[in-house]
């Protein structure tokens, strides 16, 4: 088991970069990576992250010597193998051009495959088969020969291309022995190190460096996997000290001596490392322990930057490894490892995914609130943004944040113990417009430029920088030490949807190549994206050169507008030979970053010309020495749009032998043009519609909503009645023949509301003489209502308790609002006669001369005077200050005592003082003549601005002797009815007091 | 017409129903970018003030049946709450309402039309 958890783990390698992930796992023991080691994952993703077509050469050098058979007893190395090289198809699906080839080694070397390519599933097919065919403990014979397998590996390696990324997997289960013969040993140590290698120690020596440091100026990154199996392996050498076939050596010096040969590898893989001493080893003549270094390496043992790392990995604990295994798998996919502490975590803004690792059974990870996210191993089964996976006692949640607000915050993961990790995974990748290898023109000015972009997996979530912690990109090289530094001078622009720009990048004109480093920094836990790519600098004076990099173009306005553009090229200085200077067909890139709300795909019909030509399927120029020539570039799109386009496009410049290569990036404004007559229509057609529909709708809706409550079953009363114009109003009864002030209701007072029940129920309602009754329908946005609009000539006091209008709006009595429920409405009509008289009256009181009062009606109007000659004082003061008026009252039909109580509550209602005295002031109040209007019947009430449904009733004709005192032609008296109106029949001139069976006798002393 | 003794409270459904619109159709406003659809624009239309307003009926038809019984209790803050609702839905309203102008008056000069 451990074998596969050391080759899965081998496997894993080829994914990439294990970042600092590895190194909060201290605490796993012997399977910890060294700062060494973690770069040399760095190294490897940064590879495969550069140039344009990046390609992938693994090479597989695989133990097969004879200790196999007691350290592998289930051959299980054969299947992680396999495993391994399976893998190899994610890089394959990505895009990434992978070859593999493989060995075996033990005292010689024994090839399974060379160099093939694997594409399709037959190619991945076909190497897995090898593997196993090769691979297995049948064929397991010899020493372990180090030299051998690296020898052939590095002759495999040196047939390869500069351009590729290469990466060497060297298994292994024991130390360097390839002949059993000390003096070998150190052979082989020399040769794989170099001189370095002393007789006594391995420090001693100083010289050149061996075979490894070779395999690294190669760009190969070496993963070594040892498998220190020691409990099978001292059993074996035990069993061997028994049977007397170990020289005498006990199993545990034996071992010992093991260990010392096994501890080379640290140095050959990772450039330098310790031997220890060992008394064993110095009886054989091998060299003390020390320092040793294999390679060039730093001070903090890393090699030189361009010069790959290599990892030295040791399995002993299953778990251990298994959790190694699976955080390898998450750095090389990008993501940055954190210890998971107290429980929680905390996931930024911008994160595309995270995964979650632990080693225990009973888990729960639960989003931030309001997520609803709560996963354990229970609900593995359940689908969702993540997925669940466990090996060899590892579980590995992961899951697809995909930037959602929601899922940002904090989480918890409850149970997991002390070594759970958390890998955040940023999902970006850089995306250069030039290639791993390219040229820029020496002296001037250049700009690199080109894209940050999502990996495969997250390609469909659109890039906003903004969402992360920070966004910085920066432009590394190597310095005199060969540490890597920020280029200086170089104007870094990069925009939240990731196209970047380098500009001002001018390296000396001494260097005839740069290295150089893109390293993306998104800070909040995300691993750094980063990006190798070299440059050689080629001296323009040969050659045609553009003036810039950068050709910025006039805006595109509109489907019919074209963007125009400079380029400007610059001859040969130098040399008679033509110069020709040519754009590709094709833009490697062409960026349409729209900003409107709706998006429209038109990258395609984007039409350029060159000179007026069209571009296909080459343009090309010659300029001659000495010479400037400006290229007129145009570009247009019959589809407009908002939006900043950039255009990437490949040029190569060539005079003679000389010859130069590189891009030009063209980018211009795009603005969508708006007819505005047609803009202002629509926004105006549109809010008068927003306005008018509205309002329409709930005008048509009020209109056929709107009733007065069913009018079923009631009875209405017309009461001649008399008050007191000073003082507390009190109604009392004017009825000729009454026999009582009290208003005594008797049986024929109250009497059916209307012959016809239908017309209850319709919006109108007859009111006997107290005016008009309507539904008030405008503003349609406001709550309807119900009106009472006086006669004309009188006003009218009513109360409604539940009114919602401004009581102030009704103070001069000539309208009430009133209950869309009749049987709640009662109305105390006044003639204007009889308030203008009683006001008369109160002013001779105070002075006892005829006084003219200040009414002033408007002209023309009915009963309009202006000015009233009141007489002095005649009669009775009492009976002259009694105000006549009619009381209408609409009831429930019930019984009489209902009706007396009714009357009663009314004739001394609390309000009618005040509201008399209001309507006094009014009618005092001088008219203003501007505002003067026409005075129009009643029946007209739509004149009033008001869009209601009326009805005008007739009121009946008012008690004898109102309005004697004035003197000035008032309009008094009975009101004619108008045509069409409904007249009530005049009340009763006696009454019968005992008729109406349904009526009780009233109440004593109402 | 029988007449229930329990007091009938006047339902909040409708003032719900209209401050989730105006809050989605002012959503639909901000969120323009990432929904990237003239369609939403529309929409928000149709639910500011059109669909607020029939809310506003909808409360109004509820109060006023529920005034037939003499049990009801008549809540009009829920009108008056509704009518700001209304006019807060009318200035969202205009958002949308630019927009769509900008986009026709873009698609008149796309296709050609008044050249």
């Amino acid at each position: 088991m451990r074998l596969s958890l050391i080759l899965a783990l081998a496997g894993s390698i080829l994914f990439a970069n294990i970042g600092s992930a590895i190194a909060s796992q201290g605490d796993q023991g012997a399977n910890v990576l060294s700062p060494v080691g973690q770069q040399a994952f760095t190294d490897i993703s940064t590879c495969l992250t550069s140039g344009k077509s990046p390609s992938l050469d693994v090479y597989y050098l695989i133990d097969n010597s004879g200790s196999l058979s007691y350290t592998d007893k289930g051959n299980v190395r054969q299947q992680v193998i396999e495993s391994s090289v399976s893998q190899l198809k994610n890089f394959a699906d990505s895009g990434v051009k992978v070859n593999y080839a493989a060995s075996t080694f033990a005292s010689g070397v024994s090839q399974i495959s060379s160099w093939a390519p694997l594409k399709s599933p037959s190619d991945f097919q076909g190497a897995t088969s090898k593997i196993h065919r090769e691979v297995n403990n049948q064929h397991l014979a010899g020493y372990t020969n180090w030299l051998g397998g690296m020898q052939e590996a590095l002759s495999a390696f040196q047939t390869r291309g500069t351009d590729s990324c290469k990466m060497l997997i060297w298994f292994t289960d024991g130390g360097i022995n390839p002949t059993g013969n000390t003096n070998d040993i150190s052979k082989s140590l020399k040769a794989l190190c170099g001189d370095g290698i002393g007789l006594s120690s391995v420090g001693e020596g100083r010289g050149s460096f061996g075979l490894m440091a070779k395999l690294r100026k190669q760009g190969v990154s070496i993963f070594g996997v040892l498998y220190q199996n020691d409990t099978s392996t001292l059993e074996k050498f035990n069993s061997d000290f028994k049977s007397k076939t170990s020289n005498g050596l006990t199993g545990p010096k034996r071992l010992e001596l093991e260990h010392y040969l096994m501890s080379y590898m640290v140095p050959l893989v990772e450039g330098s490392g310790e031997i220890p001493n060992s008394e064993v080893a110095a009886s054989f003549g091998l060299p003390g322990g020390g320092h040793l270094t294999c390679s060039q390496v730093g001070e903090n043992g890393l090699s030189p930057a361009g010069l790959p790392n290599g990892a030295f990995l040791n399995a002993q604990d299953p778990v251990g490894l298994s959790f190694q295994f699976l955080s390898l798998q998450n750095s090389i996919n990008g993501g940055k490892g954190s210890a998971i502490v107290d429980g929680s975590f905390s996931v930024p803004s911008g994160t595309a995914g995270f995964a979650v690792l632990t080693e225990a059974q009973n888990w729960k990870l639960e989003g931030p609130s309001g997520s609803g996210i709560s996963i354990s191993p229970a609900s593995i089964s359940k689908t969702g943004s993540w997925t669940v996976e466990t090996s060899a006692g590892v579980t590995q949640i992961a899951f697809k944040v995909e930037d959602q607000k929601k899922l940002e915050g904090p989480w918890t993961f409850t149970g997991g113990g002390p070594n759970s990790q958390l890998f955040l995974y940023s999902g970006l990748t850089i995306n250069l417009d030039r290639d791993r290898q390219s040229q820029v023109v020496a002296g001037r000015s250049n700009t690199l430029t080109g894209q940050i972009a999502r990996t495969k997996e997250f390609q469909n979530l659109p890039i906003d920088l903004n969402r992360f912690p920070r966004s910085v990109l920066s432009l590394k090289t190597l310095d005199d030490q060969g540490n890597l530094q920020d280029v200086s001078d170089v104007k870094v622009i990069l925009n939240p949807v990731g196209q970047f720009k380098i500009e001002n990048f001018k390296p000396s004109g001494n260097q005839k190549s740069v290295n150089l480093w893109l390293a993306l920094d998104l800070s909040g836990g995300f691993q750094q994206v980063q990006s190798q790519f070299d440059v050689s600098l080629v001296d323009a004076q040969a050659l045609t050169v553009p003036a810039a990099d950068v050709v910025r173009m006039t805006a595109l306005n509109g489907p019919k507008g074209t963007a125009t553009g400079t380029l400007t090229l610059t001859g040969p200085s130098v040399g008679s030979a033509p110069s020709y200077f040519c754009l590709d067909s094709a833009a490697i890139r062409t960026s349409d970053v729209q900003t409107g709300s709706s998006k429209t795909d038109r990258t395609s019909s984007f039409k350029w010309t060159f000179n007026g030509k069209s571009q296909s399927p080459q343009f090309c120029i010659q300029v001659n020495q000495g010479k400037t020539v400006d290229i007129a570039v145009q570009a247009r799109n019959p589809i407009q749009a908002d939006s900043n386009v950039v255009s990437i496009r490949s040029f190569s410049s060539k005079t003679g032998a000389a010859k130069l290569t590189g891009t030009i990036q063209f980018e211009f404004e795009s603005k969508a043009l708006v007819n505005p007559w047609a803009m202002a229509l629509s926004i105006m057609l549109l809010l008068i519609l927003g306005l008018a529909l509205p309002i329409l709708a709930m005008y048509a809706f009020n209109k056929l909503t709107t009733k007065f409550l069913p009018a079923v079953g009631m009875v209405s009363a017309e009461i001649p009645v008399k008050f007191n114009a000073s003082g507390p109003v009190r109604l009392l009864d004017a009825r000729p023949n009454s026999s009582s002030e009290t208003i005594l209701v008797s049986a024929q007072d109250f009497r059916p509301l209307a012959s016809n029940p239908k017309a209850t129920k319709e919006v109108n309602l007859q009111t006997a003489g107290a005016g008009v009754v309507r539904v008030k329908l405008w503003p349609p946005l406001s709550s309807p209502w119900f009106e009472l609009v006086s006669r004309p000539n009188s006003r009218s006091i009513s109360v409604f308790r539940g009114a919602r209008k401004n009581s102030e709006l009704f103070q001069s009595g000539k309208t009430q609002e009133i209950s869309p429920n009749l049987a709640d409405f009662w109305s105390l009509v006044i003639p204007e006669s009889e308030v203008i008289r009683v006001a008369s009256l109160a002013s001779n009181s105070t002075a006892a001369q005829p006084v003219i009062l200040p009414l002033v009606f408007p002209p023309g109007a009915p009963g309009a005077v202006q000015s009233t000659v009141i007489s002095s004082a005649s009669g009775s003061a009492a009976s002259q200050n009694q105000v006549s008026a009619t009381l209408i009252v609409f009831a429930r039909m019930g019984q009489l005592s209902e009706y007396q109580e009714r009357l009663n509550l009314i004739s001394n209602d609390a309000s009618l003082e005040k509201r008399f005295d209001l309507i006094k002031k009014d009618l005092a109040k001088p008219a203003k003549p501007q505002k003067v209007k026409k005075s129009k019947p009643a029946s007209e009430s739509k004149s009033n601005g008001f869009q209601a449904e009326a009805v005008q009733v007739v009121t009946p004709p008012p008690p004898p002797g109102a309005a004697q005192n004035v003197t000035a032609p008032m309009e008094s008296g009975p009101f004619p009815p108008p045509s069409g109106a409904t007249v009530f029949p005049a009340p009763p001139t006696a009454q019968t007091g005992n008729s109406g069976p349904l009526l009780p006798a009233p109440p004593p002393g109402a | 017409m029988s007449v229930s003794s329990t007091i009938r409270r006047a339902t909040i459904l409708p003032l719900v129903t209209a401050l989730i619109l105006l809050v989605v159709s002012l959503a639909l406003y901000l969120l323009r970018y990432q929904l990237a659809n003239n369609l939403y624009f529309v929409l928000g239309y149709l639910l500011t003030p059109l669909g607020i307003t029939g809310t506003m009926a909808w409360d109004l038809l509820a109060q006023r049946r529920g005034q037939m019984n003499p049990n009801f209790d008549v809540r009009p803050t829920h009108t008056k709450v509704i009518k700001w609702l209304v006019l807060c839905g009318y200035l969202v309203a205009v958002l949308h309402i630019v927009e769509l102008g900008r986009i026709l008056g873009q698609q008149v000069v796309q296709s050609g039309w008044l050249q």
